[in-house]
């Protein structure tokens, strides 16, 4: 007995001191931190300063399939080992593996003049045959790429003499050059990784003549990318990447604050409440692109209660962006009325906007027979007012998003469930269907509005499925197939307006915000920007501040 | 002397139930003790201190804290009782039968046992919600699923040790019937050890509980939960560490009273204590 009150006592103080460690956990953090700073600036002091030339880089999941032709790798990683003919930048087209190019005037011709003095990282040239094969791979595997309407019109690729490369087209395509520069799948890779020709089933190595080579790389732990000593332009500043897997937002941040990683970059890596806590910080340095692409939901018209296109209008007037705008994001993405934003080209037709009233809100349900039932949600028909919302769980705010919405809608009577999915089981349901409420993937510039909407004709991400519901289904594809290969700009422009306004009409997309993309990093790295991919990361920029 | 008499006698044994009943109350009677409605957002309020109008601060959607915390006693609590009387029920049920039956029914039900304490128990959890899906009553039915067995060994014993008793083998004698003899003799004298055990374990099912709520396969949202409500305060760990403080702190005001209650009842209930 006294063995056991010894014990009881004793068990007391470890529980005290364990609260207290818990308590002063922070603090005793604060002061571990402290003391490395201090070795490294007594180094610093005892070693002449040198730059660093080493960048450690964190993304949420593994680097995955490199497969410049296929749509399993991460992008950023593909932009930094391949490159495309053409790029895109902020003034237009830009020459990259291609040094010119000419259109024929019916603009059925493209004509490309490569560059010379071009190698791939394992030694084999980079000339016209190479580029030859790799179109060749590609169209192989043509139905994998039905998303790019040009493989529809394709007539032909050649490669007529080693420093020319032509493709014909069955008809004039105006988005041709913008479907050459993104990043897939018109990337190159070294014939010799190709397996005898095919890309489609894999590749023997991911060699591309891009400004960094791939040197090694563990699933799901790092990949590490060391600069291309060969590479045709300007060397990048930064010669060691390597990229950290973390797939948690809180062990990021807290790895970049003790300084194991230097940058996190991407429009759903960081969310807006950390860069408040960084902003005017004086070891970090937080920078915010334009908006890139609209963050939006998209509501099933197959699903049994949002085939109702009233519930569908109703949930347009029900949703406060201003009040998710200012609350989640501080104002940093600004409310979206529209599926495109006004800026995007051809987007500025002149819709209405659903606006935030709830009063419409409720008239239109009740207008619908959707009847406040006595357990607080409405129903007509004995169905349910009630339906699902599935978000992408590696995001880091789209959670908080549909908690929100969630509260707001259950306050008309709407019944939510939300749920959560690990990125590619979200995009497998996503594209599958199943689904009532999802959170779209947005494609931004420069894929916004031309491939976006021609990915809609085809089970690509989830507006496929999403549409099927509409009894103008079949028009809204055609009009899109029409856009495609219109002449003029007058007609271009008439044919957009016409699906634009018929989709904002169908109250299909719920548009949220504007997003933006973001980056924290470490002071004293420099040259962190933005381009025009929201999906590409321009480590060829970055450099360390002497 | 009874159960009761003797759990009088021992002050921490009243404080410890005093406290948990008080808790239990606070749960039971959340809508009158809240001051705020735990499922009202307002995205402006988000991350608020503590002020008159939200004692313990708001959380990421503006909720007031203290509420979510008093509300979400119903869940922590309660479905962690309810979990501990179906592991008990089921544990007992089988335990007698292999007990007092003996010979095959004993010989299936323990070989069952022993396989399902041969998994581990976190792992048997998750597979039965996967297999199942995500909803309360499967949380309950996983945990008590995991939980029998171990009860279930237990009372075997315990039956084995009083099944030979000279009381019960001179009742069997006189011709009572095996009904009679579970309600009147063997489970009286093993509820007692059982009440332990399962003081002991409530702490586990509301770690269990709030464990599965915090990976966020337990209490869904919007329903307030401690575990839950700790994954939601780890999402901003960072930026607003002192959100964790409520919930975890709850959590292991409970889950320590829980144990130490075992603690103490296993000292009141021991027989040795009885004659000092």
């Amino acid at each position: 007995m006294k063995m056991s009150k010894k014990h009881k006592s004793i068990s007391w103080i470890l529980l005290m001191v364990l609260i207290i460690m818990a308590l002063t956990g922070c603090k005793s953090s604060e002061v571990a931190e402290a003391k490395p700073v201090e070795t490294s600036e007594q180094e610093e002091a005892a070693v002449v300063k040198e730059v660093r030339k080493d960048l450690v880089f964190v993304n949420f999941r593994d680097i995955r399939d490199l497969n410049p032709h296929l749509y399993a790798g991460e992008m950023y990683a593909q932009e930094m080992l391949y490159e495309t003919l053409i790029t895109i930048t902020a003034d237009g087209y830009a020459p990259a593996l291609a040094e010119s190019w000419e259109i024929s005037e019916d603009g059925k011709v493209y004509t490309f003049k490569m560059r010379e003095g071009v190698y791939f990282s394992d030694g084999e040239i980079c000339d016209a045959y190479a580029i030859k094969a790799n179109f060749d791979a590609i169209i192989e595997n043509k139905e994998r790429h039905t998303w790019l309407e040009m493989m529809n019109l394709l007539v032909s690729v050649e490669a007529p003499d080693e420093s020319t490369f032509k493709i014909t087209l069955s008809a004039p395509y105006y988005p041709m050059l913008t479907e050459l520069g993104v990043t897939r799948p018109f990337a190159m890779i070294s014939p010799k990784a190709m397996k005898e020709g095919h890309t489609k089933d894999g590749v023997l190595g991911h060699i591309g003549t891009g400004p960094y080579v791939l040197k090694e790389f563990k699933i799901d732990e790092y990949a590490i990318f060391e600069a291309n000593p060969n590479y045709w332009g300007e060397k990048p500043a930064i010669e060691t990447i390597t990229v950290k897997v973390i797939p948690d937002n809180q062990t990021r941040i807290l790895a970049l604050e003790n300084d194991e990683i230097d940058l996190i970059y991407g429009k759903n890596m960081i969310d807006a409440d950390t860069i408040n806590k960084y902003a005017g910080s004086e070891t970090m340095e937080i920078a915010l692109s334009e908006p890139t692409s609209t963050r939006q939901l998209l509501m099933n018209s197959s699903s049994p209660v949002l085939g109702d296109i009233e519930v569908r209008k109703a949930i347009q007037y029900a949703t406060d962006k201003k009040m998710l705008s200012e609350g989640i994001f501080y104002g940093l993405e600004k409310p979206a009325d529209f599926l495109f934003a006004e800026t995007v080209p051809y987007c500025n037709v002149g819709l209405k906007a659903y606006g935030y009233d709830t009063d419409k809100a409720i008239s239109l349900l009740e207008g619908a027979g959707w009847i406040l039932g006595s357990d607080g949600i409405r129903a007509k028909d004995g169905q349910k007012l009630a339906f699902e919302m599935l978000y992408n769980s590696n995001s880091v705010t789209e959670k908080t998003i549909s908690e929100y919405l969630q509260s707001q809608y259950s306050q008309l009577g709407m019944a939510v469930s939300i749920k959560g999915e690990e990125e590619q089981s979200y995009r497998d349901n996503m594209k599958a269907g199943n689904f009532d409420m999802v959170f779209n993937i947005s494609w931004g510039t420069p894929y916004d509005p031309q491939s976006s909407l021609a990915a809609m004709q085809r089970p690509v991400y989830g507006d496929f499925a999403a549409q099927q519901g509409l009894h103008n289904k079949a028009e809204i594809d055609s009009t899109i197939s029409e856009i495609m290969v219109s002449t003029s700009e007058e007609e271009r422009q008439r044919l957009y307006s016409e699906v634009l306004t018929s989709l904002h009409e169908d109250a299909l997309y719920l548009p949220l915000t504007y997003e933006c993309n973001k980056a924290i990093y470490k002071k004293g790295l420099e040259g962190v920007g933005f381009t025009q991919s929201q999906y590409e990361v321009p480590f060829a920029d970055m450099y360390f501040a002497k | 002397m009874n159960l009761l008499a003797r759990i009088r006698k021992s002050k921490q044994a009243k404080g410890l139930l005093l406290f948990i009943l008080m808790v239990a109350l606070v749960g039971i009677f959340a809508p009158f003790i809240a001051p705020n409605d735990p499922y009202e957002t307002n995205l402006i309020m988000k991350f608020k201190p503590f002020s008159a109008a939200f004692p313990l601060g708001t959380d990421h959607l503006g909720r007031c804290i203290l509420s979510r915390l008093i509300y979400g006693i119903r869940p922590t609590l309660f479905l962690s009782l309810l979990t501990m009387l179906g592991t008990i029920f089921l544990g007992a049920f089988m335990g007698i039968m292999a007990g007092y039956f003996k010979g095959w029914v004993d010989e299936v039900i323990m070989r069952i046992v022993d396989v399902m304490l041969s998994f581990p128990s976190q792992i048997m959890i998750f597979a039965v919600i996967a297999l199942f899906g995500v909803n309360m009553i499967n949380v309950i039915l996983a945990n008590v699923f995991i939980k029998w067995a171990w009860y279930a060994r237990m009372i075997r014993t315990k039956v084995l040790q009083y099944r030979e008793k000279d009381y019960i083998l001179y009742s069997k004698c006189v011709g009572s019937s095996g009904g009679y003899i579970l309600r009147k003799h063997l489970i009286p004298n093993i509820s007692a050890e059982l009440v332990v055990l399962a003081t002991l374990d409530i702490g586990w099912a509301i770690i269990n509980i709030s464990t599965l709520s915090f990976l966020g396969l337990g209490v869904q949202a919007p329903m307030p939960e401690w575990g839950a409500m700790l994954s939601e305060a780890k999402n901003v760990m960072m930026t607003n560490p002192v959100q964790m403080f409520a919930p975890g702190i709850a959590i292991i005001l409970m889950v320590s009273a829980f144990n130490m209650l075992g603690d103490v009842m296993r000292d009141v209930l021991d027989p040795k204590e009885v004659f000092e």
